[in-house]
This record gives C-alpha cells, structure tokens and sequence, in this order.
C-alpha cells in the first residue's frame, strides 16, 4: 500500500493528521487544513523541476565557495573570484569550506546600488548626530569592516483569509427641555473575504538580528532579477541557515499585522466597537529564496555585538549605537557638579 | 557573574561618591563659617529707663525705682534692658522711622551684638501710636516674633489710647508688667531657630550652636548643610535625568510597518457590511444645580519685623 505524506503548503514540512480536530496539522507552524482544502492545494503543486533550472543549480554550486567562521559559525558565500578573508560578523578570519551545494541557490536577487562610499557617508551621517560613542566607533579602522553582504531572505506571499465580526456602536447626543436624550445604533459589521500579502521578508540567517533586517526595509521589488552569479562579484553572500517553517511565525505575525491593519482601516464612523470574532487564517503561501543587499557593520564594545545595517538597494539604515556610559557619566557628572556648586553659591551655602 | 561584578563595582562607586559629597558638605557646613561678631552681655550698668519725655520730671525717685526694676531684671536675664520714653519731637516719625531710631539707640548704648533688648513706648503724641521692641544677641532668640506680640498685646492693658493724656502710673504700670513679662517668657531652650537680621548694617545670622550663641554674617552650619544637600540632590537628579534621556536615544528604534505589503487590490471581501441590527434612545432628567453662595474673607493686616525690632501700632485703645 502506497503512503501519501502531504507537505504544508506554508513552509514545506510534513503535515500530520489529528483526529480531534480532524484537519491535517503542521507542528512547525502551526497551520491546519481540512483534507479537501489540502488535496485541493496539492492538486495545483508543479512538482517537477525544469531541465534549465537544474543547469543554474548546478552552475551555483561549481562557482561559489563557502567559507566557515570558526570563531562565530558564521558561513559566508563568494563566488570563485573572491576569496573572503574575514567574517562580516565577527572579524575574525574564515577558512574555505568547500563548494557550495545547489540546493542554496537564491530563486532572486535585488544588486548592490549603494556604493562603499554612499553606504560610509551614510554611516558618518548617523554616527554623527551621536556624541557618546566609544572613539574608535568612528575610526577609518572600524569603517573599513562595513561589508557589502547580500543576506538570504525568505519572501513569503501569504493567501489569508479573513473573517472578522464585530457590533459597533453609534453614539447621537442632543437636550430637549430638562433632559438629555442619547441616541445608540447598534451595527453588526462583517469583513471576510480573501487578502494577499506580497514579499514579506524575513531573513533566513541566525546571526544578524531580525528586527535590524526589518527595520531597512523595505526593497523595491520591482528590481528583483533571477539570480545569477554575476551579482555576488565583489560582494559575500550569507548562507541561510534558517528554513521556511522556522521564519514562518514571524512572517504569519507580520502579514496577520497588516491584514488587521487594513481591516480597521475599513470600520470608522463609530463610537465604540466591540469585536465578536477576528480570524486571519493563512491557507497558503508562496515562498521565493532571495538575496537582498546590506551593508553590514558589526562593533563588539563591552562584550556586547551592535549591529549597524545599511540597504544597499534604498539606503535606508538602522542599527544601535553602543554607548559610552563613562563618557556619559562623566558629563553629566560635570552639569550636575557645576549646577550643585551654582545654587550652593548662590544659596550661600559655603560663605 | 560579570554582571555581578559590575554592579558590586558600580554600588562600591556609587557609595564612594556619597561618602565624598558627605565630607565635602560637613567642610563646607562646619568649616567656612565667618567670624563670630558675638560679644554678649557685660553687667546691667546701662541698663535702664531713659524718660526724654520728662514725664517722671516731678517724680524722679519714681523714675530711679523703676530703672532699678530694669537693671534687676537685667541682671537676673543677663540681658541688657533700656525702657525709652520718647519726647515730642518723635511724634512725626514714621513707623520705620521709630524702627530705625529703636535699633540704633540700642546700638550706641549697648553696642552692636550685645545681649539685650529696648523698649519704646510711644508717647510721643504720634497717633497712632507705634511701640517697638528692638532684639539683639540673645534677646532675639527667646523673644520671637510672637512672644513680643503677646507682650504688646499683654501691655496694652496698662498703656493709655493714642489720643488721650498719658500720666506716670500707666508708664509705672507698664514698665513692672514688662519686665515681668520678659521673666516669664524668657527660655533659652525655645531658641532653635535661627534669627535673621536682614536690616542691619550687614545682614547677620544668630544662633545657638553647642550652648554658644553666634552672631556671623554666613549662614549657620546646619542651614548650609541643609542648602548643600538640596543643591548636591538637584544637581545629581538633573544628572540622572540627563544621562537617562541620553541613553534612550541610544536604542535601537526602527521597525517597518507591515502593512506595506498589503495592496488595495489584494483585497477581495466577499462580505463586507455594516448592518444596522437595533436603535435606542435613553433620556435622562438634567439635574439643575443651584450654586451656594460663597462668601469672601477679608484679609487681616499683620504685624511684620524691621531689623532687630518688633512694632506694635494698635495699643493705646
């Protein structure tokens, strides 16, 4: 007798059957489906791989090298032409791996547009404003360790269906003689229906942090291109380390936040409303592997790693700027010091 | 255990730092006191009644025994005591004219910083008539504000109204009860606070301190211990609230809106309603409030210190 296992059509492992709820269960992510809407899903899976896809696997894995951080684990792709010598996050050196297999090649690509020096001037901007980090935070040394990395993301399109209910509440006030007379209109409001959420990225790396990859975003992925080894020219790419279903909560959070979003955006008028059911149900969700392009920038102060990214498609950037308490203390010392010795002399306190 | 480390170190500094504050402020406090311009209470000699106004002219022996009660009760409080009985010639002097007159006859018959007190009764004429006691030294420690109110107020019992004629025993009357008064409420234990003289010729400070009594133009110690820990507490909050706003600016922020991803037209509702379902309409009765009237108090003057002297206008009923 043939066995049929059906993967999630959300992040691609096994689902199992629980007899309580009588759905097909996904324990990565938490999805569930009933058998027709799986069968139904299934239906419409290309299970097959074209012939020409399997030549640009195979072209990935001959040309890029995966070099290892044996400080941090940290593993960084370069094509043949560049060797990479030390690691993005860490800064310690990295040795050669071995090739790269086919099965990590990205399905997409959005290049660097963001020169070195761009990404520099934009980093010398923000570092700037801030007066209390540590010295050689701001060092030619410390700027030369900005990195043009292309990070792997996970873009998930994200099928929801939504049904929220809720009664709402208009409010009519107006005074007649001695009495006050309040008007209440009671409405049931109904949104369901379907939304699609498109490119939601989520990184596929454990070593840079995830609210860092969220906060420059976001790309423009109408310069999204197939990949090809000619965009990691001069660049590292990371090496994900992180699958669909593992990334998946945070992409069913992110798109659950937005469909919410939109549906409040659609109930105004009322005085008050009071839900009665909200549901944001994912039923499927394409995913595409792609690179995006960072300028990375990693300071280790006190023990502590902070982060410093820069999008190298938008220029956007976000990090955390370690800072220099006893730089801070000291000053503050000082205000504090001469503000005491002003109202002391003032207040007559020593003469 | 870094961590622990790190704030056994931060609580040693922290510790560090108060222990410091706490010895630089007993210096400032204990140490940078100006010289003590005290010179306290020598005998009763010049103590007395002064009667420039001649009204115990025909009676001078009356006039001797009550400058005899002064001097005993001088003595007996160690406190330098001169009862003054000003003329006519007084009678266009204002208030603070009678203030400055009081606090400069103590000073050329006493001497500045001495023990003592002076009295003038008004019977100058001047309606209404302003008496004023002016302290010095000790005298303006046990004889507060309030303590020469209510002898005011005691004497006005034996003192005639303003306009009216003033004869002998009502001066007699007055000057016995006075010094009895000042007997009575003479304690050197109520002297806690320190008193002010910002009328003087330079502004001083007197106060007992260890069973001494100090008159210095600074501030006495434990006020300027007590300005110096204000002043270390303010400075030290305006520096805990600065280095707390600096380092929140010094987190990291950023978060992109997820609602970018959502486009108009991946919207498809296939129910998408606002149903009316139920309306009501509740009334209520508007209660009418009627507002009290209220009623304003009027002031009530008060009686206020100049220099080293309290005044008191309304005897003499």
């Amino acid at each position: 007798m043939e066995s049929v296992e059906y993967k999630c059509p959300n992040c691609n492992a096994d689902l199992k059957f629980n007899p309580t709820s009588q759905k097909l269960e996904c324990e990565y992510c938490l999805s569930a489906f009933t058998v027709d809407e799986i069968k139904k899903l299934c239906a419409t899976t290309e299970n097959s791989i074209p012939q020409e896809a399997v030549q640009v696997q195979e072209d990935f894995a001959n040309h890029t090298h995966l070099y290892r951080c044996k400080s941090c684990g940290a593993e960084i792709m370069a094509d043949d032409q560049l060797t990479a010598t030390f690691c993005y996050y860490c800064h310690n050196p990295v040795i050669l791996a071995g090739k790269m297999g086919g099965d990590f090649k990205p399905d997409k690509v959005i290049g660097f547009k963001l020169t070195r020096d761009n990404a520099i001037a934009c980093f010398k901007k923000w570092v700037g404003k801030r007066w209390f980090v540590p010295k050689d935070f701001k060092s030619q040394q410390q700027l030369e360790k900005l990195t043009g990395l292309y990070v792997p993301f996970w873009l998930a399109d994200c099928h929801v269906n939504v049904d929220v209910r809720a009664i709402g509440k208009k409010l009519r006030h107006w005074v007649s003689g001695n009495y006050s007379y309040t008007e209440t209109k009671e409405f049931r409001i109904t949104r369901v229906g379907g939304m699609l959420t498109k490119g939601i990225p989520a990184d596929g790396e454990t070593k840079i942090e995830d609210l860092l990859m969220e906060a420059i975003e976001p790309y423009d992925y109408r310069e999204l291109k197939d990949f090809s080894m000619s965009y990691l020219s001069g660049f590292y790419a990371d090496k994900y380390d992180v699958d669909k279903a593992a990334v998946f909560p945070r992409i069913r959070v992110r798109s659950n936040q937005a469909c919410s979003a939109y549906v409040r955006s659609t109930i105004s008028g009322y005085s008050s409303i009071i839900p009665s059911s909200e549901q944001y149900n994912i039923s499927n969700t394409d995913w595409r592997y792609t690179l995006l392009p960072v300028w990375f920038m990693s300071y280790k102060y006190k023990d502590k790693i902070y982060e410093f990214a820069i999008n190298g498609q938008t220029g956007k950037l976000a990090g955390t700027p370690p800072l220099s308490k006893g730089r801070l203390g000291l000053l503050c010392a000082a205000i504090g010091a001469a503000l005491s010795a002003i109202i002391i002399v003032v207040g007559g306190g020593i003469f | 255990m870094k961590r622990k480390g790190s704030v056994l170190s931060t609580l040693i500094i922290i510790i560090g730092v108060i222990a410091g504050l706490a010895l630089l402020d007993y210096f400032f406090a204990f140490h940078t006191n100006s010289k003590n311009l005290y010179k306290g209470y020598s005998d009763s000699s010049s103590s007395g009644v002064t009667d420039e106004n001649g009204i115990f002219r025909d009676d001078p022996a009356e006039l001797e025994r009550l400058s005899k009660i002064v001097r005993e009760t001088s003595a007996k409080l160690d406190l330098n005591i001169l009862i003054f009985l000003p003329d006519s010639t007084k009678k266009y002097y204002t208030d603070d004219d009678v203030r400055d007159f009081t606090a400069n006859k103590y000073n050329d018959t006493f001497g500045e910083f001495t023990d003592g007190l002076l009295y003038y009764i008004d019977i100058s004429g001047k309606s209404p008539a302003c008496d004023d006691i002016a302290k010095s030294g000790k005298a303006s420690l046990v004889y507060t504000e309030d303590i020469c109110q209510n002898i005011f107020y005691a004497l006005d019992e034996y003192l005639p109204p303003s306009y009216g004629p003033v004869y002998p025993e009502h001066i007699t009357n007055a000057v016995e009860h006075f010094c009895s008064l000042l007997e009575t409420n003479y304690s050197e234990s109520r002297a806690s606070e320190p008193y002010y003289d910002a009328t003087a010729n330079v502004p001083t400070y007197t106060y007992y301190r260890n069973g001494k009594t100090y008159i210095t133009k600074s501030k006495p110690p434990l006020r300027k211990l007590l300005i110096c820990i204000a002043a270390e507490a303010v400075g030290g909050l305006t520096a805990l609230i600065i280095f707390l706003c600096t380092k929140g600016r010094y987190k990291f922020k950023n978060k992109t809106n997820p609602s970018i991803y959502l486009n108009n037209n991946d919207v498809h509702f296939i129910d998408n309603s606002d149903v009316l379902i139920r309306s009501y309409v509740t009334k209520h009765r508007i209660e009418s409030s009627s507002g009290g009237g209220g009623s304003r108090g009027g002031g009530g003057g008060g009686g206020h210190s100049h220099g080293g002297s309290i005044s008191h206008s309304s005897h003499h009923r």
